[in-house]
C-alpha cells in the first residue's frame, strides 16, 4: 500500500521534500512507517529519533489530519504528517 | 467565518470578529489579539515567518472552539490566525470569546490560546539580529538554511 507523507517547518529541511509517497506492507503501523522514513532520511535518526524507537521524540505524528500514535494501523492512501512541536499563536 | 487562516497581506477585521459572536445575550465579549513582539529571549527579533499545515490547522481550531463551547458557559467564540512573515507590531491571532459575563468570557479566551500555542499545527522561525531559529514549543534551534 502507498501512504502519502508531509514534512513540516524544521522536518521539511531535514527530509528535503515537504511531501512524497512511501510503499509499506498491507498492515504497517505508524511505528514502521516512522522506521523507513529514518531509512530514507538519515537525518531524522541522527537528529530526531536516535537509532532506537523513542517514544518522547519531540515529534509530532498526524493521520488524515488528526494527531496520531505510534500505535495506529495505516490504510492505502492515508496522508501522515510528521512535525515539530507546534509554536502558534 | 469563526475559524479561518488568513494568509498575509491578509489581515483580521477586529469589528467583523465581534459581529460574528454578538448576540442580545451577550454581556461581555473578551478579546485577545497576539502581536509580533520586538524581542525573545534577550534576541532582537526583526520579523516571524508563519507557517501552517493548513487543512488541518483549521480542523484543530474547528476542535478548540468546539471544546470551549462545552468546556465553557459562553455563547460563541471566534479564533483567527495569521501566516507569512510578519513583521513587528503586525497581528498573529485572535480570539474572541462571548458569554453573557465576563469570567467565563476572559476565561475561555485564555484558555483557547493556550490551546492553540500547544495544538494547531503552525509553526514559526524567528529572524533576529543573532541569526534564525525555528521555535519548537518551548525550544529555540539554530536554521541551518542560509537565509
Amino acid at each position: 500500500m502507498k501512504v502519502k507523507v508531509r514534512y513540516f517547518a524544521r522536518f521539511r529541511e531535514l527530509a528535503g521534500t515537504g511531501e512524497e509517497e512511501i510503499d509499506l506492507p498491507e498492515g504497517s503501523k505508524i511505528r514502521d512507517l516512522v522506521e523507513k522514513i529514518k531509512e530514507l532520511h538519515p537525518k531524522f535518526k541522527e537528529e530526531i529519533f536516535g537509532e532506537d524507537y523513542d517514544d518522547s521524540a519531540d515529534v509530532n505524528i498526524s493521520r488524515n489530519g488528526r494527531y496520531a500514535s505510534f500505535d495506529e494501523e495505516l490504510k492505502d492512501g492515508d496522508i501522515v504528517a510528521l512535525f515539530p512541536p507546534t509554536s502558534g499563536g | 467565518m469563526k475559524i479561518r487562516l488568513f494568509k498575509k497581506p491578509e489581515d483580521f477585521d477586529i469589528a467583523e470578529a465581534v459581529g460574528l459572536v454578538s448576540s442580545p445575550k451577550s454581556g461581555g465579549i473578551a478579546i485577545f489579539l497576539g502581536k509580533v513582539r520586538n524581542e525573545s529571549h534577550g534576541r532582537r527579533v526583526k520579523k516571524l515567518i508563519y507557517e501552517a499545515y493548513e487543512e488541518m490547522a483549521i480542523e484543530e481550531m474547528k476542535r478548540i472552539r468546539e471544546g470551549a463551547l462545552k468546556k465553557f458557559p459562553i455563547l460563541d467564540m471566534v479564533i483567527w490566525h495569521r501566516y507569512g512573515e510578519l513583521e513587528v507590531g503586525e497581528n498573529t491571532i485572535l480570539i474572541v470569546a462571548a458569554g453573557k459575563h465576563r469570567k467565563e468570557a476572559f476565561e475561555a479566551c485564555i484558555w483557547a490560546v493556550d490551546e492553540v500555542k500547544k495544538r494547531v499545527p503552525i509553526w514559526k522561525k524567528e529572524v533576529t539580529d543573532e541569526g534564525v531559529f525555528w521555535i519548537e514549543g518551548e525550544k529555540a534551534i539554530p536554521d541551518k538554511k542560509v537565509h
